[in-house]
């Protein structure tokens, strides 16, 4: 295929910062003065053609670049329900009452007004929300106004609300006497919400996603390449098994993930499983891992349990067949589409999916693979042995006395990783999962700290830990 | 002009001018107001003093016309008497004459407007008919003023009294439209932009003839302006006093005196000259109405572009919202509601595991994640939960007690060193027993001469090695040297060593 190369045009010596700049518009749609940090937006700018060109033109996706934000819109082929702080505050996720706020909340800001006091937005917001079956919002029930306040500190984040006077926490106590003014920049409420199609012409959740090219036509073979491209950008492990069989094909061509590397910075990881893009800084990811966080470390010591497992029975452990990315997403997708409103949809102008969409393609083709199963019991098991190695107090206060809502925790942590799997009963160790199995070192030099009271530190660990601190 | 002699009513007078519109907060308004449509029916067949039972027939007649007119059941004459009370209608007793008493003592009243009641009717009547595409701004009307103007000079300096009386009336009724219809089409407009947020239709079928409309008026008014000003300018030069004078002379209202004509008509050239001319305490009236009218074009423009951004995808923007937050509540589970949320709104951010190997060419890409070794990660961080950083620097502690003692111990032992080295220098290592110092001194030298040596043509050189006292060479040899320490012997084959005191500097 002849086409140019990502980032053809940058010098080499300004690789490194162009690469920093498209993991910044990669991990963070929408940039502005203020976010993610102050001054990203400028170094993002400074690039921003070639990322824009460069996006276009590997991933399909289009870059909004004005000198107030950078939005990246992207094209999306699968639904994604594991992206939990697209949508959260404060690191905690919004519940379904808090999205649909949002939603109504954005959707009231009139556009003749440019400031908008909280008492005049309730006022206009709380009849679209007693509309919807359910839903409501009572000014006397704190829950619902708790909702608002992290569904405007939310909007007040991505820079689409600044808060001029007054203050949420004033009125959260007590709303007759308490209020706050914002101004309403709209630029950035348009960018905020950028569908693929409109949610009103729709009959599935579907038609917000990229509809793939029937396989005859001219550009099947370009878009499989760029399916491939995203999936490799965007998730953490891309699994030949787990893919649809064109996108598993473009995967293998060697020069598509030197191409993405070259794009992002981030280093390529072949295996005979799949290939991913390492990110050695852990910057480019929404859910760093290794991290310093409670969650994040009690997932790396039961993965290292678990490698500890499987190496000691061998791979006699049945397995079961890896689902596929498009079986996930068929399920996803049922699931939202049950909640579709049909009253709402302009029956007129409705896109429906086309029929090959729902085909999770043919199983012939494709390479069976079995991942390892650990059932739900040993887990418990596993998580009841690290906290008796570690000390309860080791996991801080939250969760010293929860150690199965911790493994359910981490273990939802490592399925967003694509480490392991749910399955009912237990889990699926997914391969990617056994190149973290060097944290074994950490239980080893444990246990055997506990039995030897002399300090004598093993030249291995020792090596890692300055292994470790240099990287 | 009428406006401003209401200024002037005292708050008594504007209570009983208030209550001729009382009839229009009674029970059934609806039905008063038939029966005075059919009073003014009849007015305008020139009979003004009506009986209970003409109403009635001009009701039915109306009743015919209109679906809308209300059965009276009797109690017609209640509702005459009642509009009597509020001062819409005079009641008079019938002044034909009844020929006999029992006529005359049933004589029934008869009613006729008050000229306020009807000013009252007429005014309900203007609110009822009033219609927002009325509005307008008289763009045609600049032309007519100007020609009054030029016929008032040419009037004044002929001295025809009812031709300025004439042209004054006319440019008085003009001026007044003109204000009257610029002050309704701005509250119509203002009106129009407040409203659009949920209709915009109307607003957006009319929009190219409001700003045609509003673009020609300011055109039509900055070409007149000047014109007008220079006009006015004109008539009164040819005398205003005059002027004034001549046309209270032609006006015939009979009610009021000479003087109180002359001032009102000195009022009206007032109005009429704050229009076109600039005062020193302002713009005229015809710059502001120009710069409102700028204004509002530009609002307009602007509430143009917003809703046609908004209405981009066919569907209002805040609708699809509603829509979608509709969706995501009746979402069955949290997950499904997220993702649901993440592709409408398209965010999402890109997700990498960390660590990478540092030599990751060295494994095959066709090895399994089974077979191929981990990743360096640092078990610290696994172990305590500490990320092995540097951290942040600690605290400087002046501890000048401990830096003085380790100073002067730091101080003896160099003092040691030197004296030691002295002594090597001075005696030799050979024949003799080092003791701790010199074999210190002698060890580290001799470590800095071996890394310091080379090879030359396969075979090692000598090396040397040096502090600021003393030089030692190492010399290939073949008998080896020995030197006895307090220690034990120390064996060197295949060197001797030459020790010798360090020449060209200085002794400390």
């Amino acid at each position: 295929m002849a086409r140019r190369k990502a980032a053809h045009g940058v010098a080499p010596g300004d690789l490194a910062d162009y690469q920093n700049a498209v993991r910044h518009v990669l991990t963070c749609d929408l940039i502005t003065a203020q976010r993610p940090r102050r001054g990203v937006l400028e170094q993002v700018l400074r690039w921003a053609d070639e990322i824009s060109a460069d996006l276009r033109e590997l991933l399909d996706y289009s870059l909004i670049a004005t000198t107030h934000q950078v939005r990246l819109v992207r094209r999306l082929d699968h639904l994604d329900g594991t992206q939990r702080s697209v949508f959260s505050y404060r690191r905690r996720r919004f519940d379904r009452r808090r999205l649909a706020y949002l939603c109504l909340v954005l959707g009231s800001f009139q556009r003749s007004r440019v400031e908008i006091s909280l008492g005049d937005l309730i006022r206009s917001f709380a009849p679209a929300a007693n509309a919807i079956a359910g839903l409501g919002f009572d000014p006397t029930v704190n829950t619902h106004k708790a909702a608002v306040v992290d569904v405007l500190n939310w909007l007040v984040d991505r820079g689409a609300l600044r808060l001029s006077d007054g203050s949420l926490e004033s009125w959260l106590r007590d709303s007759d006497r308490g209020d706050a003014l914002f101004d309403i920049e709209h630029d950035t409420c348009a960018l905020l919400f950028k569908p693929a199609r409109q949610p009103q012409h729709l009959t599935s959740a579907a038609g917000l996603l990229h509809e793939p090219p029937g396989p005859e036509s001219p550009s099947g073979r370009g878009d499989a390449a760029r399916r491939a491209r995203r999936l490799l950008v965007e998730r953490p492990a891309a699994y030949y098994a787990a893919a649809e069989p064109d996108v598993a094909e473009a995967l293998r061509a060697p020069e598509l993930a030197e191409d993405m590397a070259r794009l992002t910075g981030l280093v390529v990881e072949r295996r005979a499983e799949g290939v991913m893009l390492a990110d050695p800084a852990g910057a480019c990811t929404d859910r760093p891992f290794p991290g310093r966080d409670v969650v994040s470390r009690a997932a790396g010591l039961l993965l290292a349990k678990i490698a500890d497992l499987l190496e000691e029975h061998g791979q006699t452990t049945p397995g079961m067949p890896l689902p596929t990315l498009a079986e996930d997403h068929t399920g996803l997708l049922d699931r939202a589409d049950a909640g579709l409103p049909h009253e709402g949809v302009v029956t007129e102008l409705a896109w429906t999916a086309a029929e090959q969409d729902r085909d999770p393609g043919e199983p012939r083709e494709r390479e069976r693979a079995d991942a390892p199963f650990v059932a739900e019991s040993r887990l418990r098991v596993l998580i009841d042995e690290l906290y008796e190695e570690f000390g309860a107090a080791s996991f801080t206060t939250a969760w010293r006395n929860d150690p199965h809502g911790l493994l359910a925790e981490a273990l939802a942590f490592l399925a967003d990783l694509m480490l392991l799997r749910h399955v009912p009963g237990g889990v699926l160790v997914l391969p990617a999962a056994l190149r973290y199995r060097n944290i074994t070192a950490a239980l080893h030099a444990q246990s055997s700290r506990a039995q030897l009271s002399l300090d004598i530190t093993d030249p291995a660990t020792d090596a890692e830990e300055n292994d470790g601190a240099a990287s | 002009m009428a406006e401003r002699r209401a200024l002037e009513l005292d708050p008594l007078a504007v209570g009983d001018r208030f209550l001729l519109f009382n009839f229009t907060r009674r029970d059934d308004h609806v039905v008063y107001l038939w029966v005075l449509r059919a009073v003014d029916r009849l007015r305008e067949v020139h009979q003004v003093q009506v009986d209970a039972e003409q109403v009635a027939g001009a009701l039915d007649e109306l009743s015919r016309e209109y679906a809308d007119v209300p059965e009276l059941d009797g109690g017609l004459r209640d509702r005459l008497d009642r509009l009597h009370d509020d001062g819409v209608l005079l009641r008079f007793d019938d002044p034909s004459r009844a020929g006999s008493l029992v006529r005359y003592r049933n004589r029934q009243s008869v009613y006729q407007f008050s000229e306020l009641g009807y000013w009252a009717y007429v005014s309900v009547e203007g609110v009822l008919a009033a219609r927002v595409q009325d509005a307008n701004l008289s763009r045609l009307v600049f032309s007519d003023i100007l020609e009054d103007l030029r016929g008032l000079t040419a009037a004044n300096r002929a001295g025809d009294g009812e031709q300025i009386y004439r042209r004054l009336t006319r440019l008085d009724s003009v001026l007044e439209d003109m204000g009257r219809r610029s002050a309704r089409f701005h509250v119509t407009l203002g009106e129009i932009m407040q409203t659009t947020e949920t209709s915009p239709e109307v607003f957006l079928q009319h929009k190219n003839a409001l700003l045609t409309h509003m673009t020609e008026f300011t055109a039509e008014l900055d070409r007149y302006l000047p014109r007008l000003s220079e006009a006015v300018q004109e008539v009164e030069a040819t005398g205003l006093a005059t002027l004034l004078d001549r046309a209270a002379r032609a006006d015939d209202r009979p009610f009021i005196d000479h003087e109180g004509r002359l001032e009102e008509w000195r009022r009206r050239w007032a109005v009429l000259r704050a229009w076109f001319t600039r005062d020193d305490d302002g713009p005229s009236r015809a710059d502001e109405l120009r710069s409102a009218t700028r204004v509002a074009v530009s609002a307009v423009i602007a509430l143009l572009r917003q809703i046609t951004e908004f209405q981009r995808g066919g569907v209002n923007h805040a609708s699809q919202l509603r829509h979608l937050a509709h969706w995501v509540w009746d979402a069955p589970d949290e997950d499904a509601a997220h993702a649901l949320m993440g592709a409408a709104f398209n965010l999402r951010s890109a997700r990498h595991l960390g660590v990478a190997h540092d030599d990751a060419e060295d494994i095959s890409p066709r090895a399994s994640w089974w077979d191929a070794p981990g990743v360096e990660v640092s078990v610290p961080l696994f172990r305590s939960g500490r990320q092995p950083t540097p951290g942040v620097p600690a605290p400087l502690r002046g501890n000048r007690g401990a830096q003085h003692e380790l100073r002067k111990r730091q101080a003896a032992a160099r003092a040691d060193e030197r004296r030691a080295a002295g002594d090597l220098a001075e005696d030799g290592i050979h024949g003799r027993v080092l003791d701790e110092t010199q074999t210190r001194v002698l060890l580290k030298l001799m470590t800095k001469a071996l890394e310091g040596r080379t090879v030359v043509a396969g075979r090692l050189t000598g090396g040397v090695g040096s502090d600021d006292a003393l030089l030692i060479r190492l010399v290939p040899a073949d008998v080896g040297s020995t030197v006895r320490t307090a220690h034990g012997t120390l064996h060197l084959p295949g060197l001797r060593v030459e020790v010798n005191p360090r020449t060209g500097r200085r002794k400390p």
